[in-house]
């Protein structure tokens, strides 16, 4: 364990704390932001750096600016958000024992290889948390030719998202259209009032009754 | 190796906040050019002091701290907006030596700490405690989100050409031909989303002075809104310069001449720069302001699904090519 791993999650449980403890709401919000950046920071220290400007992307660049902006015009008081957390307990307790069981199943598993390597030249990768351990043993030292042909964290993705699992990818597109369609749907309110057209209705119109034929002297 | 960290750091910094001190009065110049007035043309040649007095005005005056402010974020959040504008530049190369660092993804590198300074202006609003501000940096926060989505769409389709999500690999894949050329129609898109990004006129809504005062920096005086100022003409640079890595072939000169390929590629880079900043002031002193929901309208229902559209049909072109 390095100085810079106990920082960081340090770090990140001291803002996961705040974030539980701050009255505001939108403090805590702000506090979820910082523990998101530190868990980048963890992914960086992993060799991830693809999953860390994704992080970065999607998590604190578009999720939690949504979450500020419910809380900013919500309003809601500390005292409401008290009631609502006496309820959650035993949910909480059932995660709590979750995550301490997953924790003493990290001691008791072995230790088994990323999938994902990290990016083999040191020179233009900047996150350097496992180049540095390449270069300095020895163990690495004869297989150096194998890094030439060695993939980056995208390509690697990539292969593993696109090639070996494409049917869970496709699953998971499905469900995020229907998600989309429901969403869709939700804001498509149609007033009864206005006159609204119906292709299917269109289409079968009798064209023999539709026709009216005006007389000559009304033209 | 930190030393020479510390230079190329010094070394990027610098000139920046000479840039943008510089920008300031091109800007007020220009637009008085184009007005057909002078601009500030009274202290040093041709004004050149100005910014300079400007920067003294702003450092003496008191800084002034609402009551009802949250105190220590409404002082952290312009040092905030200051910081994430400043470290995206690590990774854009801005001379042929390349960035700080050459980062292997460094093009996303650029978006992510881009999306980051949205929170810088979410807190400036919200901390602020006045009503102004809070509506100012809601806007502002809605039009940089929205115009995000079809910025990472260009830059996507300009890494997919290069075939690499590196900054320098895009700057040499263009050594034969800049990317203008083929993606022009998204080039203007980006050259529309980098004024939306920017809250530059045409799209400067979170500052429309007739009905928000001054948006979300209604509250700051002095330094606080000098940090702000900077930033926004920093940033301006930034896209600027992202704009010429993307289109315009970076650092080559623009035609393959001898004597041209003699300047330094460095020059040739702020050269577009520049030109690209021009573009941006032009746009500010022709065009009237945009309505706020014409601004939503365009983003989320012109822009997105015509870049969508631009980066399958990139994806289809670029993948027959490297078929063949």
């Amino acid at each position: 364990m390095s100085s810079s791993f106990a920082l960081i999650a340090t770090g990140a449980l001291m803002s996961v704390f705040l974030m539980m403890r701050s009255k505001n709401p939108v403090h805590s919000v702000f506090y979820l932001v910082l523990l998101f950046l530190h868990c980048s920071g963890l992914l960086v220290l992993l060799g991830l750096e693809y999953f860390v400007l994704l992080q970065l992307l999607v998590y604190v660049g578009a999720l939690a600016i949504l979450f500020l902006f419910v809380v900013m015009l919500l309003d809601i008081p500390s005292t409401e958000i008290l009631r609502h957390q006496r309820g959650t307990y035993p949910v909480a307790g059932v995660l709590g024992l979750c995550l301490i069981l997953s924790a003493l199943l990290a001691f008791t598993q072995p230790l088994v290889e990323s999938p994902f390597q990290t990016s083999p030249i040191p020179t233009t990768s900047t996150f350097t948390g496992q180049n540095s351990d390449f270069v300095s043993s020895s163990r690495h030292y004869s297989f150096w030719n194998n890094y030439r042909t060695a993939t980056s964290t995208v390509a690697n993705l990539g292969i593993r998202l696109y090639g070996v699992h494409a049917d869970l990818l496709i699953i998971r597109s499905l469900l995020l259209l229907v998600a989309m369609v429901g969403a869709v749907g939700l804001t498509l309110k149609r007033p009864v009032s206005v006159p609204n057209q119906d292709v299917f209705r269109q289409h079968y119109v009798d064209f023999q009754k539709s026709l009216v034929q005006i007389p000559q002297n009304k033209i | 190796m930190i030393l020479y960290l510390l230079i190329m750091i010094l070394a990027t910094v610098v000139p920046l906040l000479l840039a943008v001190a510089f920008l300031t009065l091109v800007e007020r110049r220009v637009m008085g050019a184009m007005q057909r007035r002078q601009g500030p043309n009274a202290w040093g040649l041709f004004g050149v002091l100005q910014p300079f007095l400007d920067g003294l005005k702003l450092l003496l005056k008191e800084p002034i701290l609402p009551s009802s402010a949250d105190q220590p974020l409404f002082l952290w959040a312009p040092i905030l907006t200051f910081l994430t504008s400043q470290i995206a530049w690590a990774a854009l190369p801005t001379s042929t030596a390349g960035a700080v660092r050459d980062l292997n993804l460094g093009t996303m590198y650029v978006l992510a700490v881009g999306s980051l300074g949205v929170y810088g202006i979410l807190l400036r609003g919200w901390r602020s405690n006045s009503k102004y501000a809070f509506l100012g940096c809601c806007r502002s926060v809605a039009q940089m989100i929205s115009y995000e989505l079809p910025m990472g769409l260009i830059v996507l389709c300009a890494c997919m050409i290069a075939n690499s999500l590196n900054w320098s690999a895009l700057v040499e894949s263009q050594q034969n031909g800049i990317f203008l050329l083929p993606l022009w129609p998204l080039a203007l898109i980006w050259i529309i989303c980098c004024l939306a990004e920017l809250n530059r006129a045409p799209f400067d809504l979170p500052e429309a002075e007739a009905e928000l005062v001054a948006g979300y920096n209604v509250e700051y005086a002095s330094m606080g809104f000098a940090l702000f100022f900077i930033r926004e003409y920093r940033s301006m640079i930034m896209m600027a310069t992202v704009t010429r890595l993307l289109f315009l072939g970076g650092t080559a000169a623009p035609m393959n001449l001898f004597f041209l390929n003699w300047l330094p590629g460095s020059f040739w880079l702020r050269l577009k720069a520049t030109s690209v900043v021009f573009i941006y002031i032009w746009v500010r002193a022709t065009l009237p302001r945009y309505k706020y929901s014409d601004l939503m309208d365009l983003g989320w229902k012109r822009l997105l699904p015509l870049t969508l559209a631009g980066f399958v049909a990139n994806a289809v072109v670029v993948f027959n090519i490297q078929m063949l």
